[in-house]
């Protein structure tokens, strides 16, 4: 492993509780690595954690990605999200109306690849979102596409609780 | 049209400030996309950063081809003339190389392999095939390469996105739209 991305999967270890083989491959190329964990630490100050981690799900599940789907939902839970609002953000929804409109808008930017339409820009500001929430709404599912991606390619063995695999719920 | 107010220069807050002239400087003027994006401080100085630490992956006419080829992927005619303008400008890419890049490949045999596989990961959303990692393995691309092939693709469709989103007005030299060439 090398030196370089030592301090950063120690972190994750300390704060997870083990190493997620996930990140013991990620660790391989310390440019990205790091480059990704400074992303996703200074993303960690948009929105609030139960926001970020239902556009995770909604996206993960769009992106197909089984493994991050299993990462996703044990942090959710850590957030405190129960099992059913869980399922609702795989499917792009969330139970609090404004926390809903972020999700939607979320799963339409990753689905349409940023393509979104005249009505849902205005849905999401109509619920409250600035214009800078949306950067911060779009930054977090590219932030989530990486690791749907990376781990979509590398598809490491799964080492998180098992959950429903990406379009089946 | 544009689907976002555009920031005047006192409105641009303080934390964004210095990134914004960075660019500025860098670039020689400063870019609509950028004056957006500085409306979200964390949003911005993230991507930022982002695009800083990622410029140590690969080699810039790779990493510039890259971009072109998921921009073209995710349909972001903004981010076509602002990665056709980089490429020409910084990565000293030829006109012909920018159109193959777009079509996502290289006439560098091992630049042709990076385009392909970077090409594969935005359209399948990473899903790729066995053969495609193993093309793009063959042609020289360690794990860790690789990795960074799909961390450049994540962090050009971040941009994508943002420029899909609110549709920024031109302001870098027109080029073909996507899907046209």
């Amino acid at each position: 492993m090398p030196a370089d991305s030592k301090p950063a999967l120690d972190m994750f270890t300390r704060s997870i509780g083990f190493t997620p083989n996930m990140l013991a491959t990620f660790a391989q190329s310390p440019i990205a690595f790091n480059a990704w964990a400074t992303l996703r630490g200074a993303l960690n100050r948009a929105l609030d954690v139960k926001t970020r981690e239902v556009i995770s799900l909604a996206v993960s599940e769009v992106n197909g990605c089984n493994y991050c789907l299993a990462v996703h939902s044990l942090a959710a839970s850590m957030a405190k999200l129960p099992a059913d609002e869980i399922i609702l953000a795989r499917k792009g929804h969330a139970s609090d109306p404004k926390r809903d409109a972020a999700v939607q808008f979320a799963r339409k930017v990753i689905e349409h690849r940023g393509q979104v339409g005249d009505a849902d820009l205005q849905a999401v500001r109509d619920a409250g979102y600035t214009d800078a929430n949306l950067m911060e709404i779009v930054a977090l599912v590219a932030v989530y596409s990486l690791t749907n991606f990376l781990n979509n390619v590398f598809d490491p063995e799964k080492d998180y609780p098992a959950v429903t695999p990406a379009g089946s719920i | 049209m544009s689907r976002i107010t555009a920031l005047t220069p006192d409105q641009v807050p303080a934390e964004s400030k210095s990134t914004l002239d960075a660019f500025t400087k860098n670039i020689g003027f400063t870019p609509n996309m950028m004056t957006a994006f500085a409306k979200s401080p964390i949003a911005f100085n993230a991507w930022a950063t982002l695009l800083g630490s990622m410029s140590k992956a690969l080699d810039v006419k790779t990493r510039d081809s890259i971009g072109l080829a998921v921009s073209e992927v995710n349909g972001c005619n903004y981010c076509l003339t602002v990665h056709s303008f980089t490429a020409e400008h910084m990565a000293k890419l030829p006109a012909d190389e920018i159109i193959l890049a777009r079509k996502g490949h290289a006439t560098e045999p091992k630049r042709d392999a990076a385009v392909q596989f970077a090409k594969k990961v935005i359209e399948t959303r990473g899903n790729v095939g066995d053969a495609d990692l193993k093309a793009v393995r063959d042609a020289g691309y360690t794990d860790a390469n690789i990795m960074e092939i799909v961390a450049l693709v994540a962090m050009y469709s971040l941009t994508n996105f943002f420029n899909n989103v609110f549709d920024h007005e031109k302001d870098f030299p027109a080029v073909t739209p996507a899907g046209a060439i």
